[in-house]
């Protein structure tokens, strides 16, 4: 019960600190940048958040610590006393600590992320495959549960500390993620709290927990196929002591961002037309906008320092004196059917491309063999040629609306 | 690489002609076209193939559309050494679809330095970047992971020995991202404190 009521009094305190402090000289969001009815209200939810590049609902400007050149400030969490959050650099990173007594910039070993609080005071954040927890009683350094993988979005419970931890690559999947699982730091011991299903296409991410006033971790879990032209699906997750289950489905991308005074849920909801996290808020009609700002989500306006290198070119060796030197003959594209086990098959599907056309493309059936760059052997296609000032993209359109049923598998090559 | 028509306008290519025309005889009386190579493959440079290259996340969406979006995946071409197993299909966005299934892949197979190629190169996938809520370049179809297995995230060096256990120096990164051939994919390998040198994008500041 004790605890509770701090967890409550603590949300309480962010909220009517954040509150406060965005109201004061520092203005919360630029208006251009917000829509109109959430800059009339606040523009800003009350909870601290990065926005245009600065921070927001923190300590007035002042206080803050400048950010080094190419430096990016993100993912930032606030206690009753003061804010935390990475400041994103080439190469390693660094958490930066305000408090009323000061800003302490922490340089970290490698990527750092989510620094979160715990309602004793403590922080502790992600660096690469570990987690760090700080303290009155120091800092630890605590290899997480799987070696290569990145510790990150750590949220306390209690003394203990939830955190999502992302697989390391694999020989199928190099980079990027795949896999991510929920695990609980307690005792100094790991123990995994979920278990989602990924593989190579398959894969599972979990974004964004947040300790809920019930004592709750709430968090999002987006599961997709690298191989589908869709958007993943993503849902609202809860874990309460060691058992986990889905809250509900989510109409689309969004991510938490913490919660209201009255406990509702507030969410990062992507407008990519702006380049702005938009801060919606739950309620009985649905999700209001309440302000703008990335909370524990990534700026989309400022890109990430380790991906603005010089674009320096490789060798300028040329790969082959026996390459024909480009005669300014337009290349063509090409709409491709397939792949058919048989002549006979293709054949059919192109007498159909072909009445789709009127006979105003030529259309063929085409069988792959030993070196060619669109169809694997022994299978069969079909190649409806296009004109050479197209790159196809409209065409396949046009051409999957009217053939759906081939939709899947039609491609733009270049034979 | 060219295939072969089995109906349609004639081969260009004047002094080709003759031999493209006993290919098309040959094909057209069997009725179907072989997909396989011809002595006929050329560069095309202009802009219709070498689109201009987007810079930051505005450009991107802007040119390569909805992540994850409709026909992000909506071109292809056929690679060596795709995966563990041998041959397979990489995906990407028809934008940069000549530039890779034509001016790229054809390069590499008219050298014939097809063995250059190991495993994995994948194309479209529709991923984060790890610990994020940014999409990886994968999720547009706008970036090209080659020789994977070799040239892991964090290796400070391109690793060029090929699927033959030869020695291809940097052959593979000059045609994706040389200043020749000039196909101005972006070299992963390029970003200095994280680098990445199996990943070729077409797009820069993300």
């Amino acid at each position: 019960m004790r605890t509770r009521s701090l967890i409550v009094a603590a949300v309480c305190g962010v909220t009517i600190l954040g509150w406060a402090v965005g109201r004061g000289s520092e203005p919360a969001v630029a208006a251009h940048e917000c829509p109109a009815d959430a800059g009339v209200a606040d523009g800003n939810a009350g909870i601290a958040a990065v926005q245009d590049g600065r921070l927001v609902g923190v300590a007035p400007a002042s206080a803050q610590p400048s950010l080094e050149a190419n430096a990016v400030a993100r993912q930032v969490a606030t206690n009753g006393g003061g804010a935390a959050y990475v400041q994103d650099r080439r190469g390693a990173d660094a958490i930066v600590l305000s408090t009323p007594d000061g800003s302490r910039v922490l340089p970290q070993s490698g990527e750092a992320y989510h620094p979160t609080w715990s309602v004793h005071g403590a922080i502790a954040w992600g660096v690469d495959d570990r987690l760090v927890v700080r303290s009155a009683a120091g800092e630890r350094t605590i290899a997480g549960p799987e070696p290569g993988g990145i510790v990150f979005a750590p949220v306390f419970v209690g003394r203990n500390v939830v955190a999502a931890v992302s697989a390391a690559p694999t020989t199928a999947v190099p980079e990027d993620e795949w896999s991510d699982d929920l695990w609980l730091l307690r005792g100094g011991r790991w123990h995994r709290l979920t278990a989602f299903a990924a593989g190579t296409d398959r894969w599972t991410a979990i974004r964004t927990p947040f300790l809920a006033a019930d004592g709750s971790v709430e968090f999002v879990v987006v599961r997709g196929r690298g191989s589908e032209d869709r958007l993943p699906a993503f849902s609202l997750w809860r874990v309460r002591g060691m058992r986990v289950h889905r809250v509900m489905p989510l109409d689309g991308e969004r991510y938490l961002a913490g919660y209201d005074g009255d406990g509702a849920r507030l969410w990062n909801v992507p407008d990519r037309a702006t380049e702005t996290w938009l801060i919606q808020r739950d309620t009985p009609d649905g999700l209001r906008t309440v302000g703008c700002g990335a909370v524990a989500v990534d700026p989309m306006d400022v890109p990430d320092p380790d991906r603005t290198g010089h674009a320096a070119p490789a060798t300028a060796a040329r790969p082959s004196e026996k390459t024909v030197p480009d005669p300014g003959d337009p290349m063509e594209a090409a709409l491709l059917i397939g792949d058919f086990p048989s002549q006979v098959a293709a054949d059919v599907v192109a007498q159909q491309v072909t009445a789709t056309y009127a006979g105003s493309m030529p259309v063929d059936v085409v069988q792959g063999g030993k070196g060619s760059t669109i169809v694997q052997p022994d299978r069969w296609a079909v190649v409806v040629r296009l004109p050479a000032t197209t790159d196809g993209s409209a065409e396949l359109s046009a051409l999957q609306a009217t053939l759906p049923d081939y939709a899947d598998h039609m491609w733009v090559v270049v034979p | 690489m060219r295939i072969l028509r089995t109906r349609g306008r004639p081969v260009r290519a004047g002094a080709l002609v003759v031999a493209a025309v006993c290919g098309f005889a040959i094909a057209h009386a069997a009725g179907v076209a072989s997909a396989s190579p011809i002595d006929i493959w050329v560069h095309d440079h202009s802009s219709d193939v070498i689109k201009p290259r987007p810079d930051g996340l505005s450009e991107i969406q802007s040119t390569f559309g909805p992540v994850c979006g409709d026909n992000s995946n909506g071109a292809r071409s056929y690679w060596p050494s795709q995966d563990s197993n041998g041959p397979g299909y990489v995906y990407y966005d028809p934008y940069i679809g000549k530039n890779v299934g034509g001016n790229i892949r054809g390069h590499v197979q008219f050298d014939h330095r097809d063995d250059a190629v190991r495993w994995l190169v994948g194309g479209y996938n529709c991923r984060y970047i790890s610990g994020t809520t940014s999409w990886s370049l994968h999720a547009w179809g706008a970036a090209i992971d080659t020789n994977s297995a070799t040239n892991p995230v964090g290796q400070d060096h391109w690793n060029g020995v090929g699927s033959d256990g030869k020695k291809y120096g940097t052959y593979l990164p000059d045609v994706w991202a040389g200043p020749y051939p000039g196909h101005k994919f972006f070299w992963g390998l390029n970003w200095p404190n994280k680098p990445d040198p199996m990943h070729f994008q077409y797009a820069t500041g993300y």
